[in-house]
């Protein structure tokens, strides 16, 4: 452990992380990129890279991303990532009324104590998870899997049956190429190239960046946007602090728990964390009008949401989002295996996750704190300058998969479903998780019934995958229960 | 509430779904059984596409009897069809630049500057001479700066 903290706190693993994370806040501050894309995007350069530093520096763009999101929406009232959306309620405001100084510092450190707090959790409860994790077998892994998907496709946004025929369609495009127990090829349909199945990255390229390209492109030219006055440098008083010493910590801890649970995520988180702030508050009218607390709240519980949704994926390599299903095909990539043994296989990989969250918490705090107002200049770049170099990058990242123009056609053709679900308002966090998963679990459910002679029954007489099944239960009743109340709601 | 731009969208997204959840499941039916453990490598795919034609078929159920459901034409019906055939052009110009790297040989750099000039021309199109000739020249430096990164630190051969 402390050889990690070691290499990531030494030259190389700073400029490593101070890289990430730059990027990160550049891309997290542009409304329309989001994190997701300039990880994707990322990835392939990452292959030449020793597989902890590619790591950290991955960890260290989804932590920036997250955090400069806090620019546009508090100076352009536009979140540059969607975690970003409940600061634009009290932090465009207060930019507006004079104090854009102010409204940035309090998200700064409102993501920094969040960012920390979360660190700490992952720090203490990783170990302890992994140490109950290694006892999992085939049936408590598949069963983790199906929860996990049943969790992320209840509570993305969009209804509950287009999450499941999503991640449905997203696990059929995992199937082909080579069957994981007996070996032998199936559903190619007698392409060579589809002897290895559909690669990652093409999928990951062509749905989240390449898709989201075609969308920004049909975009008429955008509306006027509003500005608030932009600040030369970022504040934040003792006064600010005392006033909201409570919300830091309320906020943080319920950002880190929410984004401990797989499939919520960090927008979820600050929702939560905002709601919660406003029923606590002793001044909840001023909410929405420029309050510190609002924007303490929501900065606070997403960047602890960040953090927290590395739980999951270091202990049980179950990811909980889009962005940590990108940083477990890149463990993948790296010839690493993700999982509960992660940490009895390759401890030094699991410390140095969590040793580049901590140097990318305070670098961010640096970076912010001194480079917000040069940042906050790049939030106006033109997207018809933007757009075409990243449609290079795509090119260049799926082709440098095998060398094979097949993944970059499988590109495209990944780029018209993202456009088609993007439009159809289905949403893409339970394809690409289903993409990741469905191997995992195919291969965990066959050895199960090959460890226990053929028996499903373990599945309910063992308690952890029952516990796993009935939250997977609970989940899907909730989640058609909550839509057939809102049809109900609609007729009325 | 559904409008009828977000019909046809969802209506080819269900009309997919069903294309390849038979394609899957008619493919499966034709795998060898098990041999050595109980499951197979059909029983999966069989399953999984099961469920997303079962999905197909509720979504298309309530989609066209539910009563509720309001279609509603867009205000501006130009503006639906503009940002698809924008789209559509957007994707159309970068198969274009895949062509002339991949079929036509064309020199990385030449193909990326072309890509990149014409892509955003395509998105904004370019107003003042000056801007237009200084974009060419950052444009053409960046190509030549990709192609050495391309072809001498990543040895692409295409």
């Amino acid at each position: 452990m402390i050889g990690a903290y070691l290499e990531v706190f030494s030259l190389s693993g700073t400029m490593w992380v101070l890289l990430g994370t730059v990027v990160g806040i550049l891309i997290g501050s542009i409304p329309g990129l989001s994190g997701a894309m300039v990880i994707a995007l990322a990835l392939p350069m990452t292959y030449y890279m020793q597989a902890t530093d590619a790591l950290i520096l991955l960890v260290a763009m989804y932590i920036g991303s997250t955090t400069g999101g806090l620019i546009s929406a508090t100076l352009m009232r536009m979140p540059g990532t969607e975690s970003a959306i409940m600061t634009t309620l009290d932090g465009f405001p207060m930019a507006q009324r004079g104090e854009p100084a102010r409204a940035l510092g309090l998200g700064v450190i409102a993501s920094f104590i969040g960012g920390m707090f979360a660190w700490l959790v992952l720090t203490t409860l990783s170990p302890l998870l992994s140490t109950l994790a290694v006892r999992f077998g085939p049936y408590e892994i598949f069963s983790m899997t199906v929860v996990a998907l049943t969790l992320i496709a209840a509570i993305s946004k969009g209804s509950f049956m287009n999450g499941l025929l999503a991640a449905a369609l997203g696990a059929l495009f995992a199937l082909p190429g080579i069957d994981p127990i007996s070996g032998s090829l199936r559903l190619t349909f007698n392409i060579a190239e589809l002897d290895n199945g559909f690669n990652l990255l093409p999928v990951m390229l062509g749905l989240l960046v390449l898709g989201q390209v075609m969308i920004d492109s049909g975009k008429k030219s955008e509306n006027i946007i509003q500005k608030a006055s932009s600040s030369k440098k970022v504040t934040f008083s003792a006064k600010d602090f005392k006033e909201n010493l409570w919300n830091f910590a309320r906020s943080s801890i319920i950002g880190t728990w929410i984004g401990i649970l797989p499939g919520i995520g960090g927008t979820t988180a600050s929702i939560a964390s905002y709601s919660v702030a406003k029923g606590f508050s002793k001044n909840s009218s001023k909410f929405g009008s420029g309050c510190s607390e609002g924007i303490v709240a929501a900065e606070s519980a997403n960047n602890a949401g960040t953090v927290g949704s590395l739980v999951p994926l270091i202990t049980l390599g179950i990811p909980g989002s889009v962005v940590t299903a990108i940083l477990l095909g890149a463990m993948v990539m790296h010839n690493l295996n993700p999982g509960p043994l992660l940490f009895v296989q390759n401890p030094g990989v699991a410390y140095t996750i969590i040793a580049g969250v901590l140097s990318a918490n305070l670098i961010m705090l640096v970076v912010m704190w001194f480079a917000t107002p040069l940042i906050s200049r790049m939030m106006y770049v033109d997207k018809a300058w933007l757009l075409p170099p990243i449609i290079i990058f795509c090119f260049i990242g799926a082709y440098s998969v095998s060398g094979r123009f097949f993944d970059v056609i499988a590109m495209c053709g990944f780029a018209c479903l993202g456009y088609i679900l993007v439009r159809a308002k289905v949403p893409l966090g339970p394809f690409i998780i289903a993409f990741i998963l469905t191997p995992m679990a195919e291969e965990n459910l066959r050895s199960g019934l090959v460890v226990y002679g053929s028996s499903y029954l373990p599945l309910l007489t063992r308690p952890i995958p029952l516990f796993f099944i009935v939250i997977s239960i609970i989940t899907a009743v909730w989640a058609v229960w909550s839509e057939i109340g809102q049809v109900r709601k609609a007729k009325i | 509430m559904i409008t009828i731009f977000r019909l046809r969208y969802e209506i080819s997204f269900l009309i997919l779904s069903l294309m390849i959840g038979v394609l899957i499941f008619i493919s499966a039916s034709g795998l060898p059984e098990p041999t050595y453990e109980p499951m197979g490598a059909a029983a999966f795919p069989s399953s999984i596409a099961s469920i997303t034609i079962f999905l197909v078929a509720l979504k298309v159920f309530r989609l066209f009897f539910d009563k509720n459901t309001l279609l509603r034409v867009e205000k501006d019906d130009e503006e639906g069809q503009l940002s698809f055939l924008k789209s559509f052009c957007m994707l159309l110009i970068f198969i274009a630049f895949v062509v002339l790297v991949c079929f036509f040989n064309v020199r990385f750099w030449i193909s990326a500057f072309l890509f990149m000039l014409l892509a955003m021309s395509f998105l904004k199109r370019p107003n003042v001479l000056r801007r237009f000739a200084i974009q060419c020249v950052a444009l053409m430096a960046f190509s030549l700066m990709l192609d050495y990164v391309v072809t001498d630190v990543l040895y692409f051969n295409f």
